[in-house]
C-alpha cells in the first residue's frame, strides 16, 4: 500500500534523510564524500530520467544531454563571464527545460521508438557541439570552473557535498510532491493508457511537455552541480554511454518509484570505486546487471520490494487496507 | 447540482473505416435521469458510437448536440469537463496504481493544480487534494469498494475492477455516463449489485446513462429505452418491452445470440 506521504510522517522522514546525509558528512572521509557527492549529483539526473520515463512514459536515452547543457552553461558563465555559480543554476535550468520542450514537440506525434532515437539524436547533437564549437566550449580539452563561493566562503570540493546534497533533498521532495499529485497521476495516466487518460481529461499534449520539461530541468541541474563539485567540465562526460547509465540506474533500482533512481545510482556509483581492480569489466557488468534486471526483474530493487509489500497486505485480513489510507 | 441538465442529441452519425461502414445514419436522444440501453451482436458499431460520442473516432457526417454544446467541436481531454464521463469494455485502469488513484484520475478535470502547485505542494493544492480525496472516496464507497482503496487496481478480483472503472468515471460527476459492458464477466450476485447501483445513479443522481450490453437480463431490465443496432444501422428503438417483441430484433440478435430466455 501507498502512504499518502504527507504531514507528520513524511516531515519526520525529511529530517531523517537530512540528518543522515550530515551525519554521513561528518563521518566520511574526503574520497568517499566525493563518491557520496558524484552519487546524489547521478541520483538527481536519473530522477529526471524517471519523471519522463518512469511515470509519464516518456522514453528518454539523451539526458546526458541535459546534464551537459547544465554543466556548460555553469563552465562558461562562470568560467568566461565570472558569474556567480548561483546565477548560473536558473540559466541552466532555464535552458534544460527549453530543450526539453523542443524534444518534446515531435516526440508528441512519435511512438516510444522514435521518441527514443529523437533523444538519442539529442545527446549525440550536444555532445558534438560540445566537442567541435571550440570557440565556445574548448573542445576536447573541457573548461575549469573557478570554485563556488557563498557570502565571502569558497566552497572545496570537500564541502561542496552540502550544496549538493542541499539540492539532491529539494529536488527529491519536489519530486515527491509532483509524482504524488494531480499533475503525477497525469503522467502515469498517460503511461498507462493514452485513450483512459485522455478520456479522464488529461491533456496530452501539454502533459508530455511538462514531464520531457521536467526531467530535462532535473537533467541541467545534475550537470550544473557536477560543474561546480569536480571543477571541470569536458565533452567526455556527458557521452552517450552516460545517458544508458542513467537509465540503467532506473531499471536496475525501479522505474517508477520515487527511491528506485536514488538506489541505482548509489549502485552505479559506488560499485565501479569498491571494483577499481577490475575496470576493464565495468562496462560488461552494468551491461549484465541491466539485462539480468530487465529479464528477470524489471520492476527493479525498489519495485520488488513494493511487490513484496503488497503480498504482505494481501495477506492482512481484509478491511485493514482503507483505514490506514484516509489520511 | 445544475438545474438545467443537458440532452444529449444524434443525429445521422455516420463513420466507415476503409470500406466498412461501422455507424451509418444512427441517431437517438439521452434525456437526463433515463436509461438508454445500446444493444447488437458484436461488430454492430456500438462501442465505435461510444468512441464517436467522446471524440476519439471523428465521423464521417451527422451531429452530436451535448444540451448546445456541439461536441464534434471539443477535443478528446475536454469531453469530460463538459459532464460526459465513460467506462470501456476492455477495462483501461492504471493497474499500477490503487483504487482510490484510479478515482482520483477520474477526478483530473474537477482540479486546477498546476506543475508549481503541485511540486511545491501549495496550501490551497493540499486544499484542493484533500475535497477530491473525499469525493474519490464517496464514489468508492457508493458502488461498494470502499475496503479496498488502498489496492491497486491490478490486485483486485475482476467484478471489483469493473466497479472500479465505473467509480472513476462517477467520480467527476458527470451529467451523462457511458457505459460499455459494465456487465462483462460479472456472476449474477456482482450483476445484482451493479445494477442497484445504475439504478441508484439514474433515479437519485439525476444521471443521464447510456448503457451498452451483451447481457440482455441487465440492459432489458433497467433500460427506459432501447437502440438495437446491426451492422451499424439502427433497427429498432423502442421500450423495452417492445424490443423484446420486434421480430427484427429477434431475428437479428436475440434468435441467435441469446440462447436463455430475456428476464
Amino acid at each position: 500500500m501507498r502512504r499518502p506521504g504527507r504531514g507528520w510522517g513524511a516531515g519526520i522522514g525529511w529530517l531523517l534523510a537530512t540528518a543522515g546525509l550530515a551525519a554521513l558528512a561528518a563521518v566520511l572521509p574526503e574520497y568517499p564524500r566525493f563518491v557520496l557527492s558524484l552519487t546524489l549529483v547521478n541520483a538527481i539526473a536519473a530522477m529526471g530520467v524517471n519523471l519522463s520515463m518512469g511515470y509519464a512514459g516518456q522514453v528518454s536515452v539523451g539526458h546526458a544531454g541535459f546534464a551537459a547543457i547544465g554543466a556548460y552553461t555553469t563552465a562558461i558563465l562562470m568560467g568566461r563571464l565570472d558569474v556567480s555559480f548561483w546565477a548560473t543554476l536558473p540559466v541552466g535550468g532555464a535552458l534544460a527545460i527549453l530543450c526539453g520542450i523542443l524534444i518534446g514537440l515531435p516526440a508528441l506525434k512519435l511512438s516510444h521508438l522514435y521518441i527514443a532515437m529523437v533523444t538519442f539524436g539529442f545527446g549525440q547533437v550536444v555532445n558534438l557541439i560540445s566537442l567541435n564549437w571550440v570557440d565556445l566550449t574548448n573542445g576536447p580539452n573541457g573548461l575549469a570552473v573557478p570554485p563556488t563561493s557563498l557570502g565571502g566562503y569558497v566552497f572545496s570540493p570537500d564541502s561542496f557535498y552540502y550544496i549538493i546534497a542541499a539540492f539532491f533533498l529539494v529536488l527529491s521532495w519536489i519530486a515527491g510532491n509532483i509524482v504524488r499529485s494531480r499533475m503525477g497521476r497525469g503522467f502515469l495516466a498517460i503511461r498507462d493508457s493514452e485513450v483512459a487518460a485522455e478520456s479522464m481529461g488529461v491533456h496530452l499534449a501539454k502533459y508530455k511537455t511538462i514531464a520531457f520539461a521536467v526531467g530535462a530541468f532535473y537533467g541541467g541541474m545534475s550537470g550544473a552541480l557536477y560543474a561546480g563539485l569536480s571543477n571541470y567540465v569536458n565533452p567526455d562526460a556527458f557521452i552517450f554511454p552516460v545517458s544508458v547509465l542513467y537509465l540503467t540506474m532506473n531499471v536496475v533500482g525501479g522505474m517508477g518509484t520515487l527511491a528506485g533512481p536514488v538506489v541505482g545510482a548509489l549502485v552505479f556509483t559506488v560499485m565501479p570505486e569498491l571494483l577499481r581492480g577490475f575496470a576493464e569489466y565495468k562496462e560488461f557488468l552494468s551491461g549484465g546487471l541491466l539485462l539480468l534486471f530487465l529479464v528477470f526483474f524489471p520492476e527493479g530493487l525498489v519495485g520488488m520490494l513494493d511487490r513484496l509489500g503488497d503480498k504482505l497486505v494481501r495477506s492482512a485480513p481484509a478491511g485493514t487496507a482503507s483505514a490506514t489510507d484516509v489520511a | 447540482m445544475s438545474p438545467e441538465r443537458p440532452r444529449l442529441v444524434l443525429r445521422d452519425v455516420s463513420i466507415a473505416f476503409g470500406g466498412l461502414r461501422a455507424v451509418h445514419e444512427v441517431g437517438f436522444e439521452v434525456r437526463p435521469g433515463e436509461i438508454v440501453g445500446l444493444i447488437g451482436p458484436n461488430g454492430a458499431g456500438k462501442t465505435t458510437l461510444f468512441n464517436i460520442i467522446t471524440r476519439i473516432y471523428r465521423p464521417d457526417t451527422g451531429e452530436i448536440h451535448f444540451g448546445d454544446r456541439d461536441l464534434l467541436r471539443l477535443v478528446r481531454h475536454e469531453v469530460i469537463a463538459h459532464g460526459i464521463a465513460r467506462t470501456f469494455q476492455n477495462l483501461l485502469l492504471f493497474n499500477q496504481l490503487t483504487a482510490l488513484d484510479n478515482v482520483l484520475i477520474g477526478l483530473h478535470s474537477r482540479m486546477r493544480a498546476g506543475l508549481v502547485a503541485c511540486g511545491l505542494q501549495l496550501p490551497r493544492m493540499g486544499r484542493e487534494e484533500r475535497a477530491m480525496r473525499d469525493r474519490a472516496e464517496q464514489a468508492l464507497a457508493l458502488v461498494g469498494l470502499a475496503g479496498v482503496a488502498g489496492q491497486r487496481a491490478r490486485n483486485l478480483p475482476f467484478g471489483h475492477q469493473r466497479l472500479l472503472e465505473l467509480a472513476r468515471a462517477l467520480a467527476s460527476e458527470p451529467t451523462l455516463l457511458l457505459l460499455d459492458e459494465p456487465g462483462a464477466g460479472l456472476n449474477a450476485e456482482e450483476l445484482d449489485g451493479l445494477t442497484n447501483v445504475i439504478r441508484h445513479i439514474r433515479d437519485d443522481m439525476g444521471i443521464g446513462i447510456v448503457l451498452i450490453g451483451h447481457t440482455m437480463r441487465l440492459v432489458l431490465g433497467i433500460s427506459d429505452r432501447v437502440v438495437v443496432l446491426d451492422h451499424g444501422v439502427t433497427i429498432a428503438e423502442g421500450r423495452p418491452g417492445e424490443i423484446r417483441a420486434n421480430p427484427d430484433v429477434v431475428r437479428a440478435y436475440l434468435g441467435k445470440a441469446e440462447t436463455h430466455a430475456p428476464a
